[in-house]
């Protein structure tokens, strides 16, 4: 099965691959050119072409390439986007202004970015960018530019890239075939051709562009029907550009060699023809010079004058006649003779007289006048007579200035050498020819015979008029290559010059149509290798044509199976839902799902699994269609590590759907392959079933074709999946409902049972067991149930109470009441597990299970559960027979209710206990009370009896050693009178100590007020009141604002007295005494301290400060009976404050009390 | 002119006695005071019988009355002459060595005119004492039927 969206996304993925291949071989292209000319291995940059990569060209390369190659890699950001955009801009800014210098013949040198370049190639410098490369990378760029800068809503400007790519590609197609059949393209003009590396890189480059401009358009997203109805357009399209590519390449590459072949044609026959030329004149010269021996040789003179004196004389006359021989030998002369001056023939070589012709008659007379030589040029001596040649030569009589005596005729037959010399063609060349030619007259004259005329020489004449003809041209001066028709009027190629120093012109002929044969067979080859290509372009198209029709109707082919499957899939879905929404039952509708995916869906399997709750292994509930023995195969189970990565499994691990397309590549599938394939099953897909979050199972689709299953028949399977799932949650939900409604229910029961057992206070233990027991029966649905209490340590069970029912149907005579914890059967298992044990069948084996004797109720279900107080298993309870299973909430109703019932119990028993107790306690206080009393009574007696009993006899010591002392005046000695002095002191003080164990007795004792004081108030009075002490005294006092409080006025006062008093005390042996009263606010107290500069006291004595009769100080010191500060701690924390104090020896002390701010504070 | 008034006193201990008297001595009040050793003895004084039947009628200017006596004890006394039409208007002065609160209140409810804590220093023990005796038996003016001697 083929997805278009696949197909669509390997074919991006393929041009991706393309557009970054081709973009980084143009950029790797540019680099080896960079390199090449960095390190002077110019083939780098030229790859064999006569001129090589231009640097300013490379570096574009690079650019470009490496844009396209970075922009397809990784599609950029809107800042890339801008980099890129601006990089190109650039770019081509640059390649304009290249192109338009390049294209003036403006070349920079900056454009060799100092790497020193000279030399030039076809005539044109290197090393600088070529206007057509120029160009080309303006199209790049424009390309590369409108396909980038495309948007959804402008997809033509995709479309213009990529036609410019096209042209690009085009361009340098031409430009590679160029170099192909031989000649770079602009070679040998005036512009610069581009390297063959730039038209390799040119392709490369166009390949990148015209793949990134059509993943531009892909990525606009184009339908399959509107591809293909451009598609052939495109392909028309396409196919003509290559056409005209290749006939444009073949077209110029055939002129270019046409022109060479031509220039070359020209110089040879230029070659021929001055080489020629050259060898005439020498031939001519040679000729004169043979002339010039004899001409004014007085030798030759002397013999001939001789020999025409005397023409007996056989000595001068055979002298002269070998001479002559001897010549006419040598230099292949045809015949030299003799003349007299009268014409007449006098010797010959060789000896054959023959008639003298009548111009030389006419030659000699000439002659004889002018006494120079003469060239003969060719003529007959009569017309029947072969063409001769001649040279005239006079005979002088004397050296200077002699008449002439006779005539010597050097008679030259060209036949033998000057035509064959002449005709000769240093090449082959069927119509190659030279020709000489003279003027004769308003003729041209045919000096020489012709390849296609016979006696054309002297014979063949061509008036001047005719032109076009060659030879002409030649006589009437052209020199050079002429073009025109020769004497047959077939047009001819020929090269015209003049032989100097004679009358001749020399014509080196060709006839065109021989030039061009070498051509006209190029011509066709390439008419071939155009075809040919033109022929492949055309199967090419054809055949991309073809495979985007097949793959068109392909596509609609799969498209309708797809709507047909996908209705087919519709259809199943819409029933499935409809079971959905009619059927109640989950178990039913997995059935019907399944059912209906295999007859509507046309699936082959259709199965749906649920996870099992405790064991984690799937189960499968239903299932239709083909399963053999597939699904008793199947054992997936999550507990342990994967057996198998089927798509099952996989699914149920990972929560989404899983699809194996071929069943039989997949090698996951190894455990149940064989099976699924056997069974014709060939791809699968498994969706996971959810609820509310977490997988409970799957629901898994065969298929007997592989690839079955695509986007949108998963996507609505996975719908479909969706479906099932959410229906088993509302299943789910509903029985969660159902079993809510059904506890509430057993609640409410529970709750009422409950109820009615707190009422039951003051029945026993045996009526609540019972009533409970009941109660638990009708709670659990059971028809059994009976109840036991555990002992301490949870080794015996006491049975306590059967139910009614248990009562009735039991036929055992003698029940046993106790049962040890090790040894008793089932029931005693959930004592010995420590949690509720159900057995739901209870018929089954069971390894606790003990037979119950002879007579014992029927069992078929039994539930019991311990009930726990603390950690401590106080009774087990226990039902039987529910005709249901027992489940969860019954273990739950069972254990409140045992357990209300325990702190019923419990309670009962407490409640006895502490009425005992109360009695108890009530009893104890009473008696408590009163030996309270007694005892208060005693110690009011004791103070009182201290308070005047033990007063008087001190203040009787006191009055009468006061009388003594008195009396005694005059007559005592100092040291008695020290010693009255001593039991007045020590009466004193013990009047004292009275007089404060008395007060603080009273401050405890004493009953207490309770009314608003204002504390500045007390202290001010305490102050007056201390009036005495301070008489004298040099104190500074700081008193800060106090509160107002509530509490007793005279216990405070004292509290202040006793404070301000010491503070007093203490502070006399300093000179600035400085006492400071003041109050801090804390959350719930008001705390005061009196702080004075005085004696102070060490901290380590500070626990004892406020004890009774604790001093800190000696009496000769400071005097004082230590009941003060005891006083002060008895009044404050009778107030339910605190007291506390702070200080250090010599330095001071501070003194702290608290009162609690609120008034409950009270004792 | 001042007139002298007679003063009771009752209290058991013979040390106090001398101690009192010899206060009110200074003041020369000593004369006038009659000292009843306990409750008994004073009531039988106030109420001119047994011992004391032939004794001139009249009431003393003040009591000084101690709590703790033999027999009958002070507040018994007191609560006597509070409940006599003709004892009742005679001030009472409660002289003790009892600071109890208890035995102030008490004090107080049955009508005492004064209640004097007997200082332990004999300084100013006698300085009470004398205050006392000025006060009632020379500055007060005493209800009607008491005995007065002009001096």
């Amino acid at each position: 099965m083929t997805m278009p969206g696949a197909d669509k996304r390997k074919e991006g993925h393929f041009l991706n691959a393309i557009a970054q291949a081709s973009g980084a071989l143009a950029a790797v292209t540019g680099l080896v050119a960079i390199f090449g000319w960095l390190t002077g291995n110019l083939l780098l940059a030229s790859f064999g072409s006569p001129v090589p990569m231009a640097l300013s060209t490379a570096l574009l390369f690079i650019l470009y390439g490496s844009a396209v190659f970075l922009r397809v890699r990784k599609p950029p950001g809107r800042i890339m986007y801008r980099i890129w955009m601006s990089i190109v801009s650039i770019g081509t800014f640059i390649a304009i202004l290249l192109f338009f210098l390049s294209y003036l013949g403006i070349y920079l040198s900056i454009e060799h970015l100092g790497i020193p370049i000279s030399g030039t190639a076809g005539g044109v410098p290197i090393g600088h960018i070529s206007p057509l490369t120029a160009f080309c990378f303006i199209l790049a760029g424009f390309s590369f530019l409108a396909a980038l800068s495309s948007t959804p809503d402008s997809p033509g400007r995709a479309v213009a890239g990529f036609w410019l790519a096209c042209l690009i590609m085009l361009t340098s197609f031409v430009l590679f075939l160029a170099y192909l059949l031989g000649t770079p393209l602009l070679y040998g003009g005036h512009f610069i051709p581009p390297a063959l590396s730039t038209s390799l890189a040119f392709v490369a480059l166009g390949i990148a562009l015209l793949a990134f401009a059509i993943l531009q358009i892909r990525s606009k997203s184009v339908t399959v029907e509107a591809v293909d109805k451009r598609a052939i357009k495109v392909l028309i399209l396409v196919f003509l550009i290559l056409a005209v590519g290749i006939i444009s390449a073949g077209y110029f590459y055939y002129h270019s060699y046409e022109k060479k072949f031509r220039a070359e044609v020209e110089r040879q026959l230029s070659a021929i023809a001055e080489m020629k030329v050259d060898e005439l004149v020498d031939w001519r010269k040679e000729r004169l010079g043979d002339a010039a021996v004899f001409y004014k040789n007085d030798n030759f003179s002397v013999r001939v004058r001789q020999y025409f004196k005397t023409p007996e004389n056989a000595e001068a006359k055979t002298k002269l006649r070998t001479w002559i021989k001897q010549f006419q030998s040598a230099f292949e002369y045809d015949r030299i003779f003799l003349l007299d001056t009268r014409g007449v023939e006098r010797m010959s070589v060789p000896d054959k007289p023959e008639p003298i012709a009548p111009h030389l008659l006419e030659h000699l007379s000439e002659i004889m006048r002018s006494r120079q030589v003469t060239f003969l040029d060719f003529h007959r001596d009569r017309p029947d007579q072969p063409i001769h040649l001649a040279i005239l030569v006079p005979v002088l009589d004397g050296q200077e200035g002699g008449r002439v005596i006779g005539l010597l005729v050097f008679r030259i037959d060209p036949q033998k050498y000057l035509y064959p010399f002449i005709n000769r063609w240093p090449m082959s060349g069927k119509t190659a020819e030279t020709l000489i030619v003279r003027r004769d007259g308003n003729d041209a004259l045919f000096l020489n015979e012709q390849k296609f005329q016979k006696n054309a020489a002297l014979n063949l004449r061509i008036p001047l008029e005719k032109t076009e003809i060659p030879a002409v041209q030649a006589v009437l001066g052209h020199q050079g290559i002429v073009e025109g028709k020769d004497y047959r009027g077939s047009p001819v190629i020929a090269s015209v010059r003049a032989v100097p120093d004679s009358p001749w012109f020399l014509v080196a002929r060709m006839d065109i149509s021989e030039v061009y044969t070498p051509l006209r067979e190029r011509l066709w080859e390439i008419v071939i290798l155009i075809g040919a290509l033109l022929v492949c372009a055309g199967a090419g198209t054809g055949f991309v044509w073809r495979h985007q029709r097949a793959r068109y109707y392909r596509e609609k082919y799969e498209a309708a199976e797809r709507i047909q499957k996908l209705n087919r899939t519709l259809a199943m879905l819409s029933d499935i839902n409809q079971a959905i929404v009619r059927i109640r039952e989950s178990q039913e509708l997995f059935e019907q799902a399944c059912r209906i995916a295999v007859e509507k869906g046309n699936f082959s399997l259709a199965w749906i699994g649920l996870l099992d709750d405790s064991t984690k292994e799937l189960r499968v509930v239903a299932s239709a269609g083909k399963s053999g023995v597939y699904l008793e195969k199947i054992n997936i189970s999550l507990m342990d590590d994967p057996k198998c990565y089927c798509p099952v499994d996989s699914a149920l691990r990972k929560g989404e759907h899983v699809i194996c397309n071929v069943i039989g590549q997949d090698e996951d599938l190894a455990p149940c392959q064989k099976i699924a394939l056997d069974l014709g099953l060939h791809s699968s897909v498994s969706f996971p079933l959810k609820v509310s979050g977490s997988i409970r199972g799957t629901v898994n689709f065969y298929t007997d074709e592989p690839y079955f299953f695509d986007e949108e028949e998963i996507k609505m399977l996975d719908e479909l999946a969706m479906d099932i799932s959410f229906a088993m949650e509302f299943f789910e939900k509903e029985t969660e409902r159902k079993r809510m409604e059904e506890e509430l229910k057993h609640n409410e029961s529970r709750m009422i049972a409950l109820l009615e057992l707190n009422r039951m206070k003051n029945s026993t233990i045996q009526d609540i067991t019972s009533f409970t027991l009941e109660e638990a029966i009708r709670l659990t649905e059971s028809k059994i149930g009976y109840l036991a209490f555990l002992n301490e340590d949870e080794t015996v069970m006491t049975m306590y109470a059967w139910s009614k029912t248990a009562m009735e149907e039991c036929r055992i005579s003698d029940k046993p009441i106790i049962y040890p914890v090790e040894t008793t059967g089932l029931w005693g298992e959930a004592v010995r597990q420590r949690r509720p044990i159900t057995t739901n069948d209870y018929r089954a084996p069971n390894p606790w299970k003990k037979s119950y004797p002879e007579g014992h109720v029927h069992i078929t279900r039994h539930m019991n559960i311990p009930v726990f107080d603390g950690e401590r298993i106080v009774l087990v309870a226990g039902v039987g027979n529910k005709p249901t299973d027992y489940n969860e909430s019954d273990v739950n109703q069972l254990t409140l209710l045992m357990e209300g019932m325990w702190r019923i119990i419990q309670r009962q028993q407490a409640e006895t206990k502490i009425k005992q107790l109360n009695a108890e306690l009530e009893q104890r206080v009473i008696e408590r009370t009163a030996q309270l009393e007694a005892a208060n009574k005693e110690l009011e007696t004791f103070s009182y009896s201290v308070s005047h009993d033990l007063r008087a006899p001190i203040r009787h010591i006191a009055g009468f050693v006061e009388l003594l002392t008195v009396n005694t005046a005059r007559s005592l000695d100092e040291k008695s009178g020290r010693y009255l002095n001593i039991i007045a002191d020590s009466t004193k003080h013990m009047g004292h100590l009275i007089d404060d164990i008395l007060s603080f007795s009273r401050m405890g004792r004493a009953e207490m007020q309770q009314t608003l004081i204002k504390s500045d108030q007390l202290v001010k009075e305490a102050m007056n009141q201390l009036q005495p002490e301070m008489g004298g005294r040099n104190v500074a006092w700081d008193i800060r604002p106090l509160p107002e409080i509530y509490g007793d006025p005279s216990m405070l006062k004292l509290v202040w007295v006793n404070l301000i008093s010491n503070a007093l005390k203490y502070s006399r042996t300093q000179p600035h005494a400085k006492i400071e009263i003041g109050y801090n606010d804390d959350k719930d107290d008001h705390i005061f301290y009196i702080r004075d500069n005085g004696a102070g006291f060490d901290m380590m004595y500070v626990h004892k400060l406020f004890n009774i009769f604790q001093r800190l100080h000696r009496a000769e010191e400071f005097e004082g009976t230590g009941v003060g500060l005891a006083n002060v701690r008895r009044i404050v924390q009778r107030h339910g404050g605190r007291t506390w104090a702070e200080g250090k020896v010599n330095e001071g002390a501070t003194f702290y009390f608290s009162l609690p701010k609120a008034k409950k504070r009270l004792e | 002119m001042l007139t002298l008034k007679s003063i009771l006193l009752v209290e058991d201990d013979p040390k106090d006695i001398e101690l009192t008297l010899g206060s009110l001595e200074e003041y020369n009040l000593a004369n006038e005071v009659f000292v009843a050793r306990d409750g008994a003895e004073a009531l039988d004084y106030l109420y001119r019988r047994g011992q004391f039947a032939d004794y001139p009628s009249g009431n003393p200017a003040v009591i000084l009355l101690d709590l703790k006596l033999p027999k009958i004890d002070g507040f018994e006394v007191l609560k006597t002459i509070r409940s006599d039409e003709r004892l009742k208007f005679i001030p009472v002065a409660i002289l003790t060595s009892s600071r109890e609160h208890n035995d102030l209140i008490q004090g107080y409810k049955l009508g005492v005119n004064a209640y004097i804590v007997k200082p332990v220093d004999f300084h100013q023990f006698t300085d009470a004492i004398k205050k006392l005796g000025i006060f009632w038996a020379v500055l007060n003016e005493p209800p009607p039927g008491c005995v007065k001697k002009t001096t």
